[in-house]
């Protein structure tokens, strides 16, 4: 039986046809839809568990986006890593987001710019061992249960630089901190990093405690709210009323303090004694305190320093492979359009 | 030829009630029956009549509600291979060849691979399996996979051999061959053999005594010796004696067959 | 018979004031190829095969090349390539790969040593069927991602609990698949073998499983490519190496070519597990009609 072109070529043309839409479908930014001027942009803006984010919570629940004109969806992510890997694939219009993890998204290509800062992180962030573990140095050979790549995987290495240590020297145990803590607290690694609230579950087993913290390193832990490069260019009107909106929300809780840790504490799946306890460990930045971060300069104090440091540290323990471009990552001109 | 003596089968009011749809259903009532030792009998009936019931209850695969099956005065119970049975499909072991089809029931007995060789080969030889022994089921047609049924039965060597309409998906060419082939099986081993069909020119051909079964409930009807020849070939079927045999036969069927169909 | 008798009843009697039935039109001629059930030529055939891989492949090449998507969501074939030759030359993909098979092979292989034997039994009795049917059917519903934490706690963060998702996510299938293919034995294959003088046990080991075995091959075929569908859930628990540890490790940094790279290796070590099962299949199984 002879094949006929006739019958192969409508079946040709339609596989084409089913791949082109799937094709189109996939990636691309989703975030973006209108000009200036045209129907009124969302912003989608994701966070995670974290005291220095929580305010954002507060601000949605009492209003404060719409009262600035901007139309702001908030996206909580139960894992902190699946939020940044929703920046980098521009899934969300921006993230809340640790420098060095920023760093990290920007090594693999992401184009991101940091508009703010929330906190630094002044102790939230722990090393915590069982009962045993007296030193730093007792870690060694032991497994210690991280989050890869992130924040405390950062912090534990820092801290393993100062005893002398390096990873080499440790097991660790990739886990999301959520599990890590979990983990922990079951008895089934010697060691966590986590930051608060799961700080609570793993200090939950007897016997345990942090023997180091964000404390010991400061200006090590920023904390931001970071955009895609592309929506700053593009939509810096809703940029700015975000970063408005940021102010007057620490403004109402300064003013409502009770009813903004009992909303903060429940987002936080803590009860409101706990969550007070997170007070010290991260520091909220005033606009002061965020301007002079901004500026530039050599010492830990500023971001571009810091940065710069972070990097090449990261680099050299390697959480990335190679060091990413810091020009134009920080754009300050929407905290200092902020009436002080 | 030696080995086990074939047996003498006793149906003594043997009754099988099934529940259908919750109603109790009577598919045999107060069978007695005998067949002598070597005896060839057959049982006709039309479908409906529990013929097939009937085997299933000699050949212990099912449990009669009344009476008693007997084999050589004992009773019996649960299948065995002291009643061979040859359904009409055959249930030849696909995976196996054809060889190993038939020395499946030796190969279960504490016998040399000898001696089990030796029986296969004669069972083989006797059914014309032998040039077909490494064929695989799937390779056969529907009349040689009967004679594998037949041999893999025979070889156990049952005291009675049961059949349950064998030919009945055969064709005539074919079937008839198988008549002979049995009919010349049995001339051999000499077995006790009770054959169930719906075909009445077969049951005259095959038997020496035909037990005509009457439906709903299943009870016999008639039981009538065949006075043919005890060597026969095609050839009978066209004698006079035959065909007024199964004129007769045919009709007994169809009257006892009749009072089952609806009135219409 | 005559046929004029014939036409004489058509028109009279009960049928006599029916309207003539109507005929559609004769369905236009289809090519064989588009026929339900016909065979199609070896040439076809083999037509077929090659576009089902070259369009996609064609496909691809294209869409990547012409930038039509960012190169960061469709990395080029060339791209792809290199990031798995990069991999190799690391010794990398084959830390990984190794490790994602030994995991596989003991989770199903560990699922396949529980289930075959519990699928037989289901298969066989109707009592093990009514005893054991509401548990696993039960149980085949819970998702395996759901037992991490605790797994993590019953057996810890090593390698046990990763085969032990895999296990989870494949035993109840299989042994469901295998009681069913156990259940497709003719009833007559077994009353025979009884007046043949099988026993009872001699039935299950001579009759059930070797008609079963070809059928169960095929369920394990189909469940295998499960288990690698696990493998990236399983690699979450604390893992250092895996090819789904490296899918998820390299996704941080949005390294899509490598992505792409390990879930090529993926379906190419499911496609040969895959045909060796079915090589096993077509050799014990050369009698199945």
């Amino acid at each position: 039986m002879t094949v006929r072109l006739r019958t192969w070529l409508p079946a040709l043309a339609g596989a084409l046809l089913l791949i082109a839409p799937l094709a189109t479908a996939c990636g691309g930014d989703n975030t973006t839809n209108s000009d200036t001027g045209g129907p009124k942009t969302k912003v989608t803006i994701g966070f995670s568990a974290w005291p220095g984010w929580f305010p954002w919570q507060v601000a949605q629940e009492q209003g404060l986006f719409t009262k600035n004109g901007v139309d702001v969806e908030l996206k909580y992510f139960d894992s902190y890593t699946d939020s940044l890997n929703a920046l980098s694939t521009n899934n969300v219009s921006a993230n809340s987001q640790t420098l060095n993890d920023t760093l990290s998204s920007v090594s693999g290509g992401a184009k991101q710019t940091i508009v703010l800062v929330n906190d630094n992180s002044t102790g939230n962030d722990q090393i915590i061992v069982r009962d045993g573990i007296t030193s730093v140095a007792d870690l060694k050979g032991k497994a210690v249960a991280v989050e890869q790549g992130t924040v405390d995987h950062y912090l534990l290495l820092l801290v393993l630089q100062k005893a002398g240590l390096t990873e080499k020297d440790i097991q660790v145990k990739s886990l999301t901190t959520d599990a890590a803590a979990a983990a922990f607290a079951a008895g089934q690694v010697d060691a966590v990093g986590a930051f608060a609230p799961f700080t609570t579950t793993a200090l939950g087993l007897a016997g345990s405690k942090a023997i180091a913290t964000s404390a010991d390193f400061p200006g090590a832990i920023p904390d931001h709210l970071v955009f895609t490069a592309d929506f700053v260019k593009d939509h810096p009107t809703e940029v700015q009323a975000v970063v408005k909106t940021w102010y007057e929300t620490l403004d109402w809780i300064k003013n409502n303090k009770d009813a903004a840790v009992k909303i903060m504490a429940k987002r936080a799946g803590v009860s409101v004694d706990d969550y007070k306890t997170y007070d010290k460990g991260t520091t909220i930045f005033t606009r002061e305190q965020n301007l002079k971060a901004f500026a530039s300069g050599t010492t830990p104090a500023n971001l571009d320093y810091q940065a710069e440091q972070i990097a090449e540290f990261l680099v050299s323990t390697g959480l990335i492979n190679e060091k990413p471009k810091l020009d134009g990552l920080f754009e300050p001109k929407f905290v200092q359009a902020v009436p002080g | 030829m030696g080995g086990i003596a074939p047996g003498v089968l006793e149906l003594r009011g043997v009754g099988k009630q099934f529940t259908r749809r919750g109603e109790p259903v009577q598919a045999l009532d107060n069978i007695d029956l005998r067949v002598e030792r070597g005896e060839f009998v057959c049982v006709v009936g039309a479908s409906g009549s529990g013929k097939s019931t009937l085997l299933s209850l000699i050949a212990g695969l099912s449990p009669v509600s009344t009476g008693q099956v007997r084999l050589d005065d004992r009773p019996v119970s649960g299948p065995g291979p002291d009643r061979g049975l040859v359904f009409q499909s055959g249930a030849v072991y696909p995976w196996r060849t054809v060889e190993r089809n038939v020395a499946f029931g030796l190969e279960l007995l504490p016998i040399s691979r000898d001696e089990r060789a030796r029986r296969v080969d004669w069972y083989l030889a006797e059914t014309g399996l032998t040039a077909l022994r490494h064929a695989l089921p799937r390779q056969l047609s529907g009349g040689q996979l009967q004679r594998v049924a037949i041999a893999r039965a025979l070889a156990c060597e049952p005291q009675v051999l049961l059949l349950d309409e064998p030919f009945g998906a055969l064709d005539v060419q074919t079937k008839e061959d198988m008549q002979v082939l049995l009919h010349r099986i049995w001339r051999d081993t000499a077995r006790t053999v009770l054959l169930v069909t719906h075909d009445v020119e077969e049951a005259v051909f095959l038997s020496q005594r035909v037990v005509v079964l009457a439906c709903d409930p299943g009870r016999i009807a008639a039981d009538l010796p065949i006075a043919l020849p005890s060597d026969r070939d095609l050839a009978v079927k066209r004698t006079p004696q035959f065909l007024k045999l199964r004129a007769s036969i045919e009709d007994l069927v169809r009257a006892h067959h009749h009072r089952h169909t609806p009135a219409e | 018979m005559s046929t004029d008798t014939d036409a004489a009843a058509v028109t009279t009697g009960a049928r006599a004031g029916w309207a003539a039935l109507p005929r559609r039109r004769p369905p236009r001629r289809v090519p064989s190829v588009l026929a339900i059930r016909s065979p199609i030529s070896r040439r076809a055939r083999w037509i077929l095969i090659t576009l089902s891989v070259l369009v996609p492949a064609v496909a691809w090449v294209a869409l990547s090349g012409s930038r039509t998507v960012e190169p960061r969501f469709l990395p080029s074939p060339r791209a792809v390539w290199l990031a798995g030759v990069e991999m190799a030359r690391s010794g990398q993909l084959f830390t990984d790969g190794w490790a994602s098979i030994q995991r596989v092979l003991w989770g199903f292989g560990l699922a396949v040593v529980v289930s075959v034997p519990l699928g037989i039994l289901m298969g066989t009795f109707r009592a093990a069927q009514s005893l054991l049917e509401p548990v696993i059917g039960l149980l085949r519903y819970l998702p395996a991602s759901a037992f991490i934490p605790l797994l993590i706690l019953w057996l810890g963060l090593g390698e046990p609990s990763k085969i032990a998702i895999l296990f989870i996510g494949t035993v109840f299938f299989n042994t469901l698949m295998t009681a069913d293919v156990v259940r497709q034995v003719p009833k007559s294959l077994i009353d025979v073998s009884y007046t043949l003088g099988a026993r009872r046990g001699e039935v299950l080991r001579k009759v059930v499983v070797p008609h079963s075995i070809p059928g169960m091959i095929d369920a394990m075929r189909v469940n295998a490519a499960a288990a690698w569908n696990f493998v990236v859930v399983a690699e979450l628990i604390a893992a250092n190496s895996g090819l789904g540890y490296r899918i998820i490790r390299v996704q941080r940094f949005a390294q899509t070519d490598r992505i792409f790279a390990i879930l090529v290796i993926i379906g190419l070590i499911g496609l040969t597990m895959d045909l060796s099962l079915r090589l096993l299949r077509d050799w014990t199984g050369r009698w199945v009609a």
